[in-house]
């Protein structure tokens, strides 16, 4: 093992072992549960079947929501960038709008969309949206000087310059973009999950806060987290082999 | 000489002309697309049209409530942002610096990303209490992680040559930080308080959710209790332009005060 991982785990460990004391001799259970409480709770509704349909709810809203916001994102910060009049009209209107946030549009989306998947879908990817959008904005920001005057030495024009040299150099904050994304996904989770649900993690946290029941929330907020370290190393996993030329940092 | 008289010439100015109308056509564009879609819906109560959100705001406006509203969000929102921003970059800068706070610090920094500041919502309710404290403290909570990291990949990607050069020079410990390391990172910084400053206006909400009686998430949040979405729709666009000017603010302040630093962004 890594001195690197040692000291995480070890610190990890140590901040558990902290937890479970104060949670047992400081505490009452509601305000701060022990994590062997937590653990209890999240055994005892896995064995209800209850959690597993939790996590399967939140993951497949989870995983429309970041695919749409991720493909929206790009194709428009793509659109942007390469249509400098089309970036110059719309881009004061995305700048309005991301100072927004998706807790904001809960009403409107309940009214336009209902009760049902594609509300929670559409804030999620409202969510995404943004992220991407910004950081392939971001990307085309970036000047390839030098790669640009050896494009047009060999001929290129302005469409195989875009093709060949500002879209290939995108690539890494598109996906750098979604990176963020992701986790501003999660985040939303819960918020769409506001919108009458029964299941999912988010609306296990919610849910509990009116039972004051702490440790179910704790249960949700966990879940919440595994899914979301899991979700981010295969995303790593997953582009690092596919988009190998761009050596991404991760 | 010519370039001076073209931009004083009609010819300039018109430019100047067309360039805003098309910067404010899509808002124009817009306004029309939410009128028409409101006139096309069902039930108008619930999908008020720009002409009843305006006559909502006036009469926000004429009660004092928006202008009480907005006051005590960006008081909410400075204290948390600053406190966040400061503790975020000390963090990211311990981080940056040293190896073993970085092992130590990283599992609890990506475990935390994922969960956004309303899910602790009850759990900050239970801990601080009802008052201001809870408020600032999701502000705080939501300001620190991106300030942390964008410090943190800033103090991590100097180039080693810079800091050997220092090094030759006779540089080392505090002067060494403060003369290359923090001047070198501060870029990041900005940055990331920038980035810092959108999560902030979008925590407000879910902050106010936290027993609060005025505040503009309040009066999106309340609103919704009582379904009055042209009130949701004044609370949102407030909000909305409230953030597009803190954002342009601070990249001003940043090209002004912090020029030599040459943040990306600006």
């Amino acid at each position: 093992m890594s001195p690197g991982v040692m000291r995480g785990g070890g610190a990890v460990l140590l901040f558990l072992l902290a937890w479970e004391v104060a949670g047992r001799m400081i505490f009452v259970p509601a305000v701060l549960p022990a994590p062997s409480a937590i653990a209890a709770e999240g055994w005892a509704r896995w064995l209800s079947g209850a959690l597993q349909w939790d996590v399967l709810m939140s993951a497949s809203r989870l995983a429309v929501g970041f695919a749409a916001g991720s493909l929206l994102g790009a194709f428009l910060g793509l659109l942007f960038g390469a249509f400098a009049p089309v970036r110059r009209t719309l881009e004061p209107l995305v700048q309005f709008l991301r100072f927004i946030p998706p807790i904001a549009w809960l009403t409107p989306v309940l009214i336009w969309f209902g009760i049902g998947e594609e509300g929670k879908w559409v804030l999620i990817t409202y969510t995404t949206t943004f992220m991407v959008l910004l950081n392939t904005l971001a990307g085309f920001a970036e000047q390839h000087r030098d790669r640009m005057r050896a494009a047009r030495v060999f001929g290129a024009g302005s469409w195989e310059t875009f093709l060949h040299v500002r879209l290939p150099a995108t690539v890494p904050w598109i996906l750098g973009g979604m990176r963020i994304g992701m986790g501003n996904s999660f985040q939303t989770l819960i918020v769409a999950e506001m919108l009458a649900s029964n299941e999912g993690l988010g609306q296990l946290i919610l849910n509990s806060r009116l039972q004051l029941s702490t440790e179910g929330m704790f249960v949700g907020i966990a879940g919440i987290a595994v899914l979301g370290i899991l979700a981010d190393s295969a995303f790593r996993a997953v582009t690092r082999r596919l988009f190998r030329r761009y050596r991404l940092g991760w | 000489m010519s370039a001076a008289i073209a931009k004083l010439s009609g010819q300039g100015f018109l430019h100047h002309l067309t360039w805003l109308v098309l910067r404010l056509l899509p808002f124009v564009g817009m306004v029309f697309l939410w009128d028409f879609a409101s006139r096309a819906f069902d039930v108008p109560v619930l999908f008020p049209g720009p002409l009843s959100t305006w006559n909502k705001a006036v009469q926000l406006i004429a009660d004092g409530q928006l202008q009480a509203d907005i006051l005590i969000s960006l008081w909410r929102i400075a204290v948390g942002f600053v406190l966040g921003s400061l503790l975020g970059m000390t963090l990211g800068l311990m981080m940056g610096l040293s190896r073993p706070i970085a092992d130590t610090l990283g599992p609890f920094v990506h475990t935390l990303r994922f969960i956004g500041p309303i899910a602790w919502i009850s759990a900050v309710m239970m801990w601080f209490g009802l008052g201001e404290t809870s408020k600032v403290v999701l502000i705080v909570y939501t300001t620190t992680f991106v300030v942390l990291i964008s410090t943190m990949i800033g103090v991590m990607t100097i180039h080693p040559n810079k800091l050997r050069a220092a090094r030759v020079f006779g540089a080392r410990g505090f002067r060494l930080f403060a003369h290359v390391t923090l001047p070198a990172a501060l870029p990041h910084v900005l940055t990331g308080a920038r980035l810092a400053m959108m999560n902030s206006f979008m925590t407000i909400i879910a902050a106010e959710m936290v027993a609060a009686r005025e505040g503009l998430g309040f009066l999106i949040f309340n609103s919704r209790q009582w379904m009055e979405v042209d009130a949701i729709f004044v609370g949102m666009i407030t909000l909305g332009l409230l953030g597009l000017l803190a954002d342009r603010l601070m990249t001003l302040l940043t090209r002004v005060l912090f020029r030599r630093f040459r943040p990306a962004d600006a």
